[in-house]
């Protein structure tokens, strides 16, 4: 998947807020993948994940006219699937029975590993720390370093200030540094 | 402190920490690139169904809103078309068209409203303006399709990539795949005559005449001379036929996972490059041609989750 450079984005969301249909099929080319991986891990449905991002490009499409070009269209799109994925498990929690996996088939598909040298061993470990951080820190740095998101777009998604954003990824950062430094006070 | 470049997202973070700490976070912030997710959940086939899905849906969605606007009377609503469009035309732009598109394994005709007809193959899309064909006659097509064109005193023209289409009244075959470039853009003419050429070079146009195709190969803007060919061949997709005249194996595979809807998956450009004509009048399910194909090239194939494989 190509990543697309932030001015690529802006370029196209000015374009689709003046009804351009090849910006908006250069848009979804581009998001609507990783949007549809990202509603999987709270939905753990493909199918329902499809039906949510879609919904998400229509709003999107109906709504050009008051995309304006600071907008960060990527944590717009991100804030839609996100609240209508946690709706999903809401509506259907007897299915799902809690968000306490969301990760799960994240968690899954990194088994891969033939052999686990230090490092990998690491990056399990900080995977599990990640696990483990307070609902919002984990949220923000997900969307921060999972997502590639900036600042800004988890402001939106996430409905809390730029500055609350960079405090709970640093108060995260913290965390997975004690970890680590605990981790390898045991190690030498 | 809002509008921070991205690039200083790490810098804003480690203005937080000693410089003691510094290194560890640095580390931890790239270890953590690693864990962006880089699985692709969905193949191609489902990103262009999705799509087709939603721009359908977009479609619908746009006829609606402009009527709510204009709800006093037939004749007010033709003054401000006739006026927009005039205006969207004086600009040089296409205004709100609306679009069709043959989803995969199924073959869908579309009726103009000047009589003309189109025959979409599966995973093409054709849009044209919704005034189509007060002011003029023009359709923008992505894919295969037939056209059987009514007479007419406006000229009824294709835009398809980079190529134009212009007749008066014909029917003719054009298949100008945006996704398979390298495969050029081919008309070819049934009855009538048609003139072909590239979107900015419309004075080296070339005539085609019925039983002959030309072509515009990638990165030429001058078609190719007409050349004399079986047409009927080339249209025998519109009876669920298929045939291919010396094509690699790779448009091969990508033509019958539109038209059976399948995943094909080719393991070698190697594989993907060989190059086979067949010809198939009444093809029932699409394992019975890849039996044929792979046993004519030495090849294997597999059912996968997402459809089939093919390799030594």
């Amino acid at each position: 998947m190509e990543r697309a450079t932030a001015e690529q984005i802006r370029v196209w969301a000015a374009r689709i807020s003046e009804s351009d249909q090849k910006a908006f099929d250069s848009l979804f080319r581009t998001y609507y993948p990783r949007l549809v991986r990202y509603s999987i891990r709270y939905t753990n449905s493909k199918s329902v994940s499809r039906d949510i991002v879609q919904d998400a490009f229509v709003i999107l499409w109906e709504k050009r006219k008051e995309i304006e070009p600071e907008l960060a269209v990527a944590g717009l799109l991100y804030r839609i699937v996100r609240n209508r994925s946690l709706n999903y498990i809401r509506d259907h929690s007897v299915e799902v029975l809690g968000i306490e996996h969301p990760d799960r088939l994240e968690h899954e598909s990194q088994t891969d590993f033939t052999e686990e040298s230090n490092s990998q061993l690491l990056l399990k470990q900080l995977k599990s720390w990640i696990r483990e951080l307070p609902d919002r820190q984990r949220e923000a740095f997900r969307l921060s370093r999972f997502e590639g998101l900036d600042h800004e777009e988890i402001a939106l998604v996430m409905d809390i200030s730029v500055n609350t954003v960079n405090n709970h990824i640093v108060a995260a950062l913290n965390k997975l540094k004690t970890r680590y430094e605990d981790h390898h006070k045991e190690i030498n | 402190m809002d509008n921070q470049p991205i690039r200083g997202k790490l810098e804003r973070i480690l203005s937080h920490f000693s410089e003691n700490d510094k290194e560890c976070i640095i580390e931890i912030w790239e270890a953590t690139s690693q864990f962006a997710p880089t699985q692709n959940m969905l193949n191609d086939r489902e990103l262009n169904a999705d799509l087709a899905a939603v721009k359908e849906r977009i479609s619908q969605s746009d006829k609606k809103s402009p009527a709510e606007h204009i709800s006093f009377g037939q004749r007010w609503r033709w003054y401000l078309a006739a006026a927009v469009a005039l205006l969207v035309f004086g600009m040089g732009f296409f205004f709100s068209s609306l679009s069709m598109t043959a989803p995969y394994g199924e073959i869908k005709t579309v009726a103009l409203a000047d009589g003309s007809t189109v025959v979409l193959n599966s995973g093409s899309s054709i849009s044209y303006s919704r005034f189509y064909p007060l002011f003029s006659r023009t359709i923008q097509l992505d894919g295969e399709a037939f056209f059987s064109v009514k007479e007419g005193n406006k000229p009824f023209i294709v835009h398809s990539n980079d190529a134009v289409v212009k007749v008066t009244g014909t029917s003719f075959n054009v298949r100008s795949w945006s996704d398979q470039p390298d495969l050029g853009i081919q008309v070819a003419v049934v009855e009538g005559e048609v003139q072909l050429y590239h979107a900015e070079n419309s004075d080296k146009a070339v005539t085609v005449q019925p039983g002959q195709i030309s072509s515009l190969e990638p990165g030429v803007t001058v078609p190719a001379p007409p050349d004399t060919a079986t047409v009927e061949r080339l249209i025998a997709w519109r009876e669920h036929k298929f045939s291919f005249n010396n094509q690699t194996l790779r448009h091969i595979f990508r033509e019958l996972e539109r038209r059976f809807d399948v995943h094909i998956q080719i393991e070698d450009a190697d594989i993907a490059g060989q190059s086979l004509s067949a010809y198939y009048s009444s093809p029932t399910d699409v394992e019975s041609i890849l039996t044929d194909i792979c046993r004519v090239k030495g090849l294997r194939y597999a059912r996968t989750a997402a459809g089939y494989k093919i390799f030594r």
